[in-house]
């Protein structure tokens, strides 16, 4: 029987033959390729999600109905919405640091490595 | 799910719990299905919402930019491909697809390496005994199937890793369910429907004893057509050991037994006597040979055809002067892209003239026009998706 690590090594190896190049950078091709399986494992969430709900709703647990009319109130509110704040926070984060930059003073690695030798 | 619904029912591509679950289809996990209904969907909205892109691209500035640059028109496909993977519209769409493919392959490896042993007991109980399954283990993997993951597919065709297995096949049947989308079937069997079909109504009189399809795979095209002809001998060639005992234990749970599964390479047909079958046939296989096995898979084909006996050949329509450039290199980029090596020569190939030089009349071959059958009623259910995908083929029929 193959261990999960010889599976999961198995399962993600490349077929025979030289992958085409599609997009400028070897960085933008690595970008779609995690961007794709973040959609994909997305997809599975919600897909379990709403498996979770079904069930729930099918042993009277909880009414779907309940799911859809939710409010939740001001404290659990604000409190759903500051994460959600930071997760666009946390998305965005590349282009706020780039904006960053744009105040200026940045040294590079190479520069500081001068200054030091240096003091 | 929200309540509301911006997708019609009837467009979405069915959720993989409606494949036939035969005898031997492997098993799945909530989140093993889940993966494999969001690729169904991958592949639909990206020919639905996506696709359309590249042929509004080479009207608008592909084809635009060649005639400019060169003075006049593309000549070949090839030109056509070099100008539209100088895109980056089109490139976009191909890393889509590409990635589509290789995430595909990724859960199919997933699902059947965690149950080798188990699907190859399961493979094991429903052949044994049987004499309709005849494995030959001197028969070697051709190199242009041994150098090829076809389709991406690691191990393509014909790794083993235990005694017994069928996994490559169990792979391959659950993924052929989430590419086509459901448009064939919950079997994945509209293309042999369709033939099945076709041969009835052209020729009725029709009645073989004995029909000859080689490379087989697991025969989801294959039964049925032994299906339609209850009455015939069905003999079904593969090079490949697990697609055939997952062929053969697929067909035994699904209760047909009128076809004999034997690993052979159609290159050698030694084995059978000249004029021994009414019909041989191939099914989408034409394309994964080679420039020097094609012919001689022909020929002797022809040599085991019975006097007044059909050959039958479905595949992707052949390029011609009739089809356009633009929808040529369309249906070459599986060729480039999805290790489909041999297709763009093969469908460039004069098959009339290769069928009519190994001794049958090019003037008595039959191009007919065929499409897959679905489970859905007609007008229902999803629809065709981009050229080289398409349930769209041609059934290259000649009569010795």
């Amino acid at each position: 029987m193959l261990s999960e690590s010889e599976i999961l090594k198995l399962a993600t190896t490349k077929a025979k033959g030289k992958r085409p190049k599609y997009l400028s950078t070897p960085a933008e091709e690595h970008l779609l390729s995690m961007v794709m399986v973040l959609a994909e494992e997305l997809a599975v969430m919600r897909e379990r999600s709403d498996t979770l709900e079904r069930l729930l709703d099918k042993y009277g647990v909880i009414n779907r109905d309940e799911i859809e009319t939710y409010q939740p109130g001001s404290q659990a509110g604000q409190a759903r919405q500051k994460q959600n704040l930071q997760f666009t926070s946390r998305l965005l984060r590349s282009l706020r640091q780039e904006v960053d930059t744009m105040k200026g003073g940045d040294k590079s690695a190479e520069e500081m490595a001068e200054i030091l030798k240096k003091r | 799910m929200t309540k509301s619904q911006s997708v019609p029912d009837e467009l979405a591509p069915p959720p993989i719990s409606e494949a036939v679950q035969h005898g031997v289809y492997p098993e799945m996990v909530h989140d093993e299905r889940a993966r494999f209904n969001f690729h169904a969907c991958l592949y639909k909205a990206i020919s639905d919402e996506v696709s359309p892109g590249n042929s509004l691209i080479y009207d608008q500035r592909v084809l635009p930019k060649f005639k400019k640059e060169h003075g006049r028109k593309p000549e070949s496909r090839h030109e056509v491909r070099r100008a539209m993977t100088a895109d980056p519209f089109h490139n976009f769409w191909g890393a889509l697809r590409r990635n589509t493919m290789e995430m595909r392959q990724v859960n199919g490896q997933l699902v059947t390496l965690r149950q080798l042993e188990q699907m190859a007991e399961r493979a094991e109980k429903l052949n044994a005994g049987s004499d309709r399954l005849v494995l030959n283990d001197t028969v070697e993997i051709p190199y242009y199937v041994a150098e090829v993951d076809h389709h991406c597919m690691p191990g393509s065709y014909y790794r083993e890793i235990v005694p017994g297995d069928v996994a490559p096949a169990a792979n391959y049947d659950a993924g052929f369910f989430v590419t086509t989308g459901g448009t064939i079937g919950g079997l994945c069997d509209g293309g042999g429907k369709s033939v099945a079909n076709w041969l009835q109504t052209s020729y009725p009189e029709f009645a073989p004893k004995r029909i000859l399809d080689i490379g087989t795979a697991l025969g989801n095209t294959l039964l049925p057509i032994a299906q339609a002809f209850p009455d015939t001998e069905f003999i079904a060639l593969d090079v490949s050991a697990p697609m055939l005992r997952y062929g053969h234990a697929r067909a035994a749970s699904l209760g047909i037994k009128n076809i004999k599964f034997i690993q052979m390479n159609g290159e050698n047909l030694s084995a059978f006597e000249p004029g021994e079958f009414d019909l041989v046939m191939t099914s989408i296989f034409l394309h994964e040979l080679s420039s020097k096995s094609l012919p001689k898979i022909i020929s002797e084909g022809h040599r085991v055809l019975a006097e007044g006996g059909l050959m039958l050949h479905l595949e992707q329509p052949q390029y011609s002067e009739d089809m356009p450039l633009y929808e040529q290199y369309m249906r070459d980029w599986d060729s480039y892209n999805n290790n489909e090596p041999f297709w763009s020569a093969m469908h460039e190939t004069d098959l009339i003239a290769l069928l009519s030089s190994v001794g049958f009349d090019a003037a008595a071959v039959n191009v007919a026009s065929l499409k897959g059958i679905s489970d859905y009623e007609d007008g229902k259910g999803p629809t065709s998706v981009e050229h080289g995908r398409a349930p769209d083929w041609h059934a290259y029929v000649a009569r010795k």
